[in-house]
């Protein structure tokens, strides 16, 4: 047998058998060996997919802080614009001393939407509608604080015996400018039901009011209570 | 078919992976087991083979099945080659003497001639010494020349062909001893 025989011999037979499995081989049994170990498309898929979920999450959570952030932000200007100029009451128990002009009710008036300080992302913060404001607060005729007045100045002798006699002699001092308050419903029965208590203890003026001194020097009134 | 398996092997897809394993796994096996007999071993060189092959398939350019396979045996042959000079430290290749208990003794009668089977022929060249039986597979089987055989195992052309020469003379008294003869053919 010549070499190159035997080259061919061995070369055919190894052909014939390449693809028949070998008695010491495990195909499958190797497989589960070889898999693991294996570069996987499926690990890179996972860990992309974990950080496209962060990112969306970080991105909602960030708009929705942003959103919240912005409702509360509308809101609070929406309150302002319920706020009023509150009529100081005038001393309940002096009708005679002036209001000022700029504070009488007829010149009370709703705040604009003009005035209202305007945001800076039209685009983002849609405009949101002024709500109005109640109209027993707003109007000038009507309103509880009014109310009260009118009764207060109904009285014959609207002096309280326990009030300080250094503010009866100043008039109240008045704000600069004017003042903006929210007022209750409840604050103003509050109030009222203070006046009614207050007006139980009733004072006599001794003296008739042309007869006294200046209007303008005003000085301590002679108080005599009448308790029950 | 191959084409599209390489081209969703080099995208990762364990589907075309399994598929690519499936259609070479016995063929590389033998391949291994040519190199080295120990079964444990070759399953370890056929291990590093196929990682090898799965790793490195992204930068393969397709341009036949031949090609394909002939890509990948060199890279188990490479990793057989490592395993056996990591294994024998360079003392392996040129020990001559045909060591009598390693050949092969399933057909020694005279009756086994005609049961001789193409496994028994395989098995034959497990009975080469390492040296003979690495530089017969490369030049005979796998189609090296002894140019490239020299470059491999860092051995000059005249001693591979040497070696050669001499795996042809064993293995054909390994086929007489097994009854296979000449005149059978």
């Amino acid at each position: 047998m010549k070499g190159n025989e035997t080259d061919d011999l061995f070369r055919s037979n190894s052909d014939y058998l390449a693809d028949q499995p070998h008695r010491d081989f495990n195909p499958e049994a190797f497989w589960q060996q070889l898999q693991p170990e294996l570069p996987r498309q499926t690990t890179r898929k996972k860990k992309g997919a974990w950080w496209g979920w962060t990112t969306a999450a970080t991105v909602v959570l960030a708009t929705w802080l942003g959103l919240s952030w912005w409702m509360k932000a509308g809101e609070s200007v929406g309150e302002k614009t319920m706020v009023e100029k509150v009529i100081p009451p005038a001393d309940p128990l002096r009708p005679d001393l002036p209001v000022p002009a700029e504070e009488k009710p007829e010149n009370y008036h709703p705040l604009a939407k003009t005035d209202l300080p305007k945001r800076e992302n039209p685009k983002k913060a849609p405009e949101k509608e002024v709500p109005e404001v109640p109209a027993p607060v707003l109007s000038p005729a009507g309103s509880v604080a009014e109310q009260t007045l009118a009764v207060v100045s109904t009285e014959e002798v609207p002096i309280i015996q326990n009030r300080n006699a250094d503010s009866l002699q100043k008039p109240t001092a008045q704000p600069a400018g004017p003042q903006y308050r929210i007022v209750h419903r409840n604050d103003l029965d509050r109030q009222q039901e203070t006046e009614t208590r207050a007006r139980a203890q009733v004072v006599f003026r001794i003296g008739l009011p042309g007869s006294g001194p200046a209007s303008t020097e005003i000085r301590n009134p002679l108080a005599i209570s009448i308790s029950n | 078919m191959l084409q599209e398996i390489v081209r969703q092997c080099q995208r990762e897809n364990p589907f075309a992976q399994r598929r690519l394993y499936d259609h070479f796994a016995n063929r590389l096996y033998r391949l291994c087991r040519r190199y080295v007999k120990n079964p444990l071993e070759t399953e370890e060189v056929l291990m590093n083979g196929f990682l090898k092959i799965f790793r490195a398939i992204g930068t393969f350019e397709y341009r036949s099945d031949d090609e394909l396979e002939v890509w990948m045996k060199r890279i188990v042959v490479n990793e057989a080659l490592m395993h056996l000079r990591k294994v024998r430290k360079d003392e392996w290749l040129w020990d001559d003497t045909p060591q009598e208990d390693s050949l092969p003794h399933h057909y020694t009668g005279p009756s086994a001639e005609a049961d001789l089977h193409a496994e028994a022929i395989h098995d034959l060249i497990l009975g080469l010494p390492d040296g003979y039986r690495t530089v017969f597979c490369l030049y005979a089987l796998e189609g090296y020349t002894h140019k490239e055989i020299g470059t491999l195992l860092n051995i000059s052309e005249n001693t591979s062909k040497s070696q050669l020469s001499k795996a042809r003379v064993a293995l054909q008294a390994l086929l007489v001893k097994n009854g296979y003869s000449y005149e059978r053919k």
